[in-house]
C-alpha cells in the first residue's frame, strides 16, 4: 500500500468512525430514519422540530441560573481536589432557589506537577466564571448554590452506569482526578454552546457564553489530551477505555434528539478520546470530538440535566444535585 | 493527483455526501433570517478599535459585488479565509498535501496558490496522530464554511486567496517568528522541521482563530449561524489548549534547551503588540492574548487557558485578526500569511486595523 492510499485509508476510516455512530443511529429509528433524512431536513426549515429546543420558553436570565449551576458544580468539584474544600460560602450565598452546601470531596494528592498546576488553573478559572455569573445579578436575585454530593457515592453511581468498575474515587489519584474532570468539561462545552442561540438578543451576555465555552473546551482539551498521552503510556490503567465509556454513557443519558448537524446535535454524539488504531498509517486520536462538519456538539439544558441527575428520564433531582439545580430551569428530558 | 483523491474519498463516503445536503439546506434556512448591517454596531464588549477609522480599503481585484451582502455573509467570508490558511498548513504538516481545487475555488476575489509547506517528519507519534487528527478537522472547516455560504448564494463562496506558509528564510512564519524574537533579525524559523516547531507555528493560528469566532460572535443576526459559529469556536478552543498543554509539556521536559514555553509566550507577546490596545471596557486594557505560563509569587505555573478576571476567553474584531496575519500593526489590505490579502465581499473585512 502507498502512502497515499494509507493516507486515503486514515482519512476516510476517521470519517467512517464518525459516521458509524449515525449509521448506527439509523438502525435503532427504523427504516423512516435513513431515507427521510433529507426530507426531514427541508421540513424543519418551515416546521418546527420534533423535538423543540426548551431554551426558546426561557429567559436569558434563566439561561445565566442555569449555566451558574453548572459552574458551582465544576468550581466546588476543583477546589475539593485543590484545596481541599468547598467554595466560600461569599460565593455561594443567594436570595433566590434553595440553599445548600457542597459536600462529599476531599484533596488530591497529586503526584504529577503538571496535573497539579492544571488542577490549580482549571479551579481559578470555574471560580471566575462563578463570580462572573453571580455579578450579573442583585444581592436579591442572585441565584443560592444548591445541594451538591461530590461524594465517591454520586461518581461511583456515574461509574456505574458507564459501566465502569462500581466503586469511584476521583480524588484517589492524578488518573482519577481527570476521569473526574473528564465527565464534567465536555458537558460544559455543549451546554454552553446550546445555550448560545437563546442569548443571541443580548449581544454582551453573548460574548460572553462564547467567551466561557472557549474556556470549557480549553479546559476539556486538557484533561482529554492528558489522559490521551498517560492512557497510551500505561495501558493498564486502562484510561482511555474509561473516556470511552463515559462518553457512552452521557449518550445514553441525554436521549436521542434528532440529527441537526448544523447545530451540532445527534443522538450518539458524546466521543471518546480512543484513536483509530486499526488504520495501517498511524492513530488518528480523538481530543476534540466534534460531528463530520469539524462541529461541536450541543446539548439542551434538560439534556445537561439528565447527565448531571444520572438520569435518563424527566426528574427534577438527583446525582450530583440530590435537591435539584435551582432556577426556572430544573427538569430533565423524558427519555427519548 | 493523488493529493485530489484524498479528499475525493472524504467526499465519496455516502452518509457524509447526505449529510452534506442536509448541511446546505439548513443552511438555507439560517440564511432567511441572516440580519443586517445594523448588527456591526452592536457590538457588545468586543474590543473593536473604535477609536480608530477603517482604513481605507483598497479595490478588490476582481469584478465583486461590494454591496447587498449581509455582515453574516461577510462574517462567514472571512473566517473560511482563516480555515484556508489552517487547513492548508494543517495539511501540508500532516500528510504533505495541499487542499485540492475544489475546495479551494470560489467567486469572490482572486485565487491565490499556497506558498510553502512540507510534511513534518514528527519524532513523537502522538503529536503526529494530533496533527492528523487538527488536519481532518481544518479541513472539515473549509468544506461546511463552503456549504453554508454556497447556501445562502452561490456566487458568494471566496477563492482561497493567496497563502503563505513557507518555511524559509522568505517565509511568513520566519517573518512572524523574527518580530517575535524567536529567532534573531537574519535567522530562519522553519515550522516542518520539528515537533516543536510545528507545535509553534499550530499556537500561532489557534488562539486567533478562538478569538476571531469569540469576536464575531455578537456580528452574526442569524441563530442557525450563530450555533454553527460557537460549535467553530469550541473545535478552535479544543485545538488551542491541546497545541498550548502540548507545549507546556515539551517546555518542562527540557528546561534548558527547549523554546517551547520561551517561543510560545513571545508570540503571544508579537500578537499583542499587532493588534493594538482594546478598549476601557474590558480590565485588560492591552493584553488581549496570554502565553502558557505565568508568574505567581515567583514561581513559573501554566497558564493553558487564556482568560482575563472572569474565566473569559478574549475577542478579536475582525481587523485586529487581520493584524496578526498580516503581521503588521498598521492599517493594512495584505500581507504576511496573505500577500495578497484575504478575500471578502465586504472590503471592511479585509483590512486590519490602525493600531500604531
Amino acid at each position: 500500500m502507498t502512502d497515499s492510499e494509507q493516507l486515503i485509508e486514515t482519512l476516510d476510516a476517521r470519517v467512517r468512525r464518525r459516521d458509524s455512530r449515525r449509521t448506527f443511529f439509523t438502525g435503532v429509528l427504523g427504516a423512516a430514519a435513513g431515507a427521510a433524512v433529507l426530507s426531514n431536513a427541508a421540513q424543519a426549515q418551515t416546521t418546527p422540530s420534533p423535538t423543540p429546543s426548551p431554551t426558546a420558553t426561557f429567559t436569558e436570565a434563566d439561561i445565566l441560573n442555569f449555566a451558574l449551576n453548572l459552574e458551582y458544580l465544576e468550581a466546588n468539584y476543583y477546589a475539593f481536589a485543590v484545596t481541599g474544600a468547598a467554595l466560600a460560602s461569599a460565593d455561594t450565598a443567594g436570595a433566590f432557589g434553595t440553599a445548600g452546601t457542597a459536600t462529599g470531596g476531599r484533596a488530591v494528592t497529586f503526584k504529577d506537577p503538571v496535573v497539579q498546576q492544571y488542577a490549580n488553573e482549571i479551579y481559578q478559572d470555574e471560580l471566575a466564571h462563578v463570580r462572573f455569573l453571580r455579578n450579573q445579578f442583585t444581592s436579591t436575585t442572585v441565584l443560592a448554590q444548591p445541594a451538591i454530593d461530590l461524594s465517591t457515592k454520586a461518581f461511583s453511581a456515574a461509574a456505574s452506569a458507564a459501566g465502569l468498575p462500581a466503586s469511584f474515587d476521583p480524588y484517589a489519584s492524578d488518573e482519577d482526578f481527570l476521569l473526574g474532570a473528564y465527565l464534567f468539561e465536555d458537558v460544559g462545552v455543549t451546554a454552553y454552546k446550546g445555550a448560545a442561540p437563546a442569548l443571541i438578543n443580548n449581544k454582551l451576555y453573548l460574548e460572553a457564553a462564547a467567551g466561557i465555552l472557549a474556556v470549557e473546551a480549553y479546559h476539556a482539551a486538557i484533561v482529554r489530551s492528558v489522559l490521551y498521552r498517560k492512557g497510551i503510556a500505561t495501558p493498564s490503567l486502562q484510561l482511555i477505555e474509561a473516556t470511552t465509556a463515559i462518553s457512552a454513557a452521557r449518550d445514553r443519558l441525554d436521549g436521542n434528539p434528532a440529527v441537526d448537524l448544523v447545530r451540532g446535535i445527534a443522538p450518539s454524539d458524546d466521543q471518546g478520546i480512543a484513536p483509530n488504531n486499526t488504520d495501517p498509517l498511524a492513530p488518528v486520536s480523538n481530543i476534540v470530538p466534534l460531528n463530520s462538519n469539524g462541529i461541536a456538539f450541543s446539548r439542551s439544558p434538560a439534556q445537561v440535566l439528565n447527565i448531571v441527575y444520572l438520569n435518563g428520564a424527566a426528574v427534577s433531582s438527583g446525582g450530583f444535585f440530590p435537591a435539584g439545580v435551582n432556577g426556572n430551569i430544573k427538569t430533565s428530558a423524558a427519555a427519548s | 493527483m493523488i493529493k485530489d483523491s484524498i479528499f475525493a474519498a472524504l467526499e465519496l463516503a455516502e452518509v457524509r455526501r447526505a449529510e452534506r445536503r442536509r448541511f446546505l439546506k439548513l443552511a438555507g434556512a439560517g440564511a432567511a433570517t441572516a440580519g443586517g448591517l445594523a448588527l456591526l454596531s452592536a457590538c457588545g464588549s468586543s474590543d473593536d478599535n473604535s477609536t480608530s477609522p477603517s482604513p481605507t480599503p483598497s479595490p478588490t481585484p476582481t469584478a465583486t459585488p461590494t454591496s447587498g451582502v449581509s455582515t453574516d455573509i461577510g462574517i462567514l467570508q472571512l473566517a473560511l479565509n482563516l480555515e484556508y490558511l489552517e487547513a492548508q498548513f494543517y495539511s501540508a504538516a500532516a500528510f504533505g498535501q495541499a487542499l485540492p481545487a475544489a475546495s479551494t475555488t470560489g467567486s469572490v476575489g482572486a485565487l491565490g496558490a499556497v506558498t510553502g509547506g512540507r510534511k513534518v517528519n514528527f519524532s513523537d507519534p502522538i503529536i503526529a496522530s494530533y496533527a492528523r487528527e487538527i488536519a481532518g478537522d481544518e479541513i472539515a472547516h473549509v468544506n461546511a464554511l463552503r456549504a453554508v455560504i454556497t447556501a445562502a448564494g452561490s456566487t458568494l463562496v471566496i477563492n482561497q486567496p493567496a497563502i503563505n506558509i513557507d518555511g524559509g528564510a522568505n517565509g511568513a512564519f520566519t517573518q512572524a517568528a523574527r518580530a517575535a524574537g524567536i529567532v534573531g533579525a537574519t535567522g530562519t524559523f522553519d515550522p516542518y522541521e520539528s515537533d516543536e516547531n510545528f507545535l509553534l507555528a499550530a499556537f500561532l493560528f489557534e488562539d486567533v482563530g478562538v478569538t476571531a469566532y469569540k469576536g464575531a460572535s455578537p456580528l452574526i443576526g442569524s441563530a442557525i449561524y450563530l450555533e454553527a459559529a460557537a460549535a467553530i469556536l469550541a473545535a478552535e478552543a479544543y485545538h488551542a489548549g491541546l497545541i498550548r498543554a502540548e507545549l507546556y509539556r515539551l517546555g518542562l521536559l527540557s528546561p534548558t534547551t527547549s523554546k517551547a514555553i520561551t517561543g510560545a509566550n513571545a508570540i503571544s507577546n508579537a500578537r499583542d503588540s499587532l493588534d493594538g490596545v482594546g478598549t476601557d471596557k474590558l480590565p485588560n486594557l492591552n493584553e488581549l492574548d496570554e502565553g502558557i505560563t505565568r508568574t505567581v509569587n515567583g514561581a513559573q505555573v501554566a497558564n493553558i487557558v487564556p482568560a482575563d478576571s472572569n474565566g473569559i476567553a478574549y475577542s478579536r474584531s475582525p481587523t485586529q485578526v487581520h493584524n496578526i496575519v498580516y503581521l503588521n500593526k498598521a492599517a493594512a489590505v495584505s500581507g504576511g500569511f496573505f500577500p495578497a490579502g484575504t478575500n471578502n465581499s465586504i472590503d471592511a473585512l479585509r483590512s486590519s486595523g490602525a493600531n500604531g
